[in-house]
C-alpha cells in the first residue's frame, strides 16, 4: 500500500486484511482459486466502468463470471427473471449468494481504499480447493429471489450462506455501525450519525437503490 | 435514517440535498461529504483528491475515514438488496416520491 493521506485505523486495517484473505479462501460452494479469479474479474470490470470504457463482457459460457460482472457494474438492472435464468444454467442459489457476498464486500473495501487514496488491498494466493459446503438448512424463499433465514431484508440478504452473512455483518460493524448500534441515532464515529446518513443516502442514490 | 437521526437529535437537515448536491443540506460539512461520496462511489480519479482534501481540511482525518467507510458499506448493502430483490417498503416509497424519485415496480412491496 502507498502511504495514505490519512492513517487507516487498526480496526479498519484488520478488516481489509480479513476481507482480502476471504476472497482467496474456499467458500461454501467455490474453491479459493475460483473465488480469487472472480474477485479479480470484478476489480477489472469496476476499473473499466470507472474509466468510462465499456467493461469487457464475460464469456457467455461462464455464468459465474456473468453474475460477477452484473453485480459489479449494473446491480440495479438485476431482475427476478435473470436470477431464475442463472438457476436454469446450473447456478445454485448458494453459488449466487456466495458470489454476491464476495463481490459486494470487495466493492466495499475497494471504495474505502480509493476514497482514502491508497492502493487496493492485494489478494493473497488462493488456498483451499474444496468448498466447505456450509449452507443454512433453514433458509427458504420468503419475499426475496433467493432463500433467506427469515424474511428477505437488508440483514438477512446473505443468510443462506452463513460465512458470507457473518462477513457482511463484520464489515457493516467496522465500516458503519453494528446491527445493535443501528438504533443509536446520535452515534458519532468521526462523523455524526446525520452526516453518516447523508453519505449513505447519496451512495444509494448513485446506485439507484432506494433503501 | 437521515430523517430519523435528524429529527431525533434536533439537527436540521434538508433531504433534498441528497438529490441536488448544490443545495445546502444544513448539516456540518454537508457539501464536502456529498462531493467526497460522489467521487468515491463513481471512482472519479480526478475529483477524489480535491474532495478528500476539502473534507480533511474541514472535518479532519477521522471524518475522511468514516465517510470512505460508510460509502463502502453502502456500496455493499445496495448490491445485496438489488441482487436479492428485497422489496422497498411504503415509508421508503413515500420518501422517494417526496424527493421526486420513482421506485421501480419490481422493487415495490406487494
Amino acid at each position: 500500500m502507498t502511504q495514505p493521506v490519512v492513517e487507516i485505523p487498526a480496526a479498519e486495517r484488520a478488516l481489509l486484511e480479513r476481507t482480502a484473505r476471504s476472497m482467496a479462501t474456499a467458500g461454501p460452494t467455490l474453491s479459493g482459486g475460483t473465488r480469487r479469479s472472480l474477485a479479480e474479474a470484478s476489480r477489472a470490470a469496476a476499473a473499466d466502468r470507472a474509466a468510462s470504457t465499456d467493461p469487457a463482457p464475460p464469456s457467455a459460457n461462464d455464468p459465474l463470471a456473468e453474475i460477477t460482472h452484473r453485480i459489479t457494474v449494473a446491480p440495479a438492472d438485476i431482475r427476478r427473471s435473470w436470477v431464475r435464468e442463472q438457476e436454469q444454467r446450473g447456478v445454485s442459489s448458494a453459488n449466487y449468494v456466495e458470489i454476491l457476498g464476495l463481490v459486494a464486500r470487495l466493492t466495499a473495501i475497494d471504495t474505502f481504499t480509493f476514497g482514502l487514496g491508497v492502493e487496493p488491498v492485494e489478494l493473497p494466493p488462493a488456498g483451499g480447493d474444496d468448498p466447505t459446503g456450509r449452507i443454512a438448512d433453514d433458509a427458504a424463499l420468503d419475499g426475496g429471489w433467493v432463500p433467506t433465514v427469515g424474511p428477505a431484508s437488508p440483514p438477512s440478504a446473505l443468510s443462506l450462506v452463513p460465512d458470507e452473512h457473518e462477513a457482511m455483518l463484520d464489515l457493516h460493524g467496522v465500516f458503519y455501525l453494528s446491527i445493535p448500534e443501528m438504533g443509536d441515532l446520535d452515534a458519532d464515529r468521526g462523523l455524526h450519525r446525520t452526516e453518516m446518513e447523508l453519505v449513505a443516502a447519496r451512495t444509494s442514490l448513485l446506485n439507484e437503490c432506494f433503501f | 435514517m437521515l430523517r430519523a437521526s435528524s429529527e431525533r437529535t434536533a439537527r436540521a437537515a434538508d433531504l433534498e440535498a441528497i438529490v441536488d448536491p448544490l443545495r445546502d443540506s444544513l448539516l456540518p460539512n454537508g457539501a464536502a461529504l456529498l462531493a467526497f461520496a460522489d467521487a468515491a462511489v463513481l471512482r472519479d480519479g480526478e475529483e477524489i483528491g480535491p474532495a478528500r482534501q476539502a473534507l480533511l481540511d474541514r472535518a479532519g482525518p477521522d471524518a475522511v475515514v468514516r465517510a470512505a467507510a460508510v460509502a463502502g458499506n453502502f456500496e455493499m448493502m445496495n448490491r445485496l438488496l438489488d441482487a436479492v430483490g428485497v422489496a422497498v417498503g411504503g415509508r421508503q416509497v413515500a420518501l422517494a416520491d417526496e424527493l421526486g424519485l420513482r421506485v421501480p415496480d419490481h422493487l415495490r412491496a406487494r
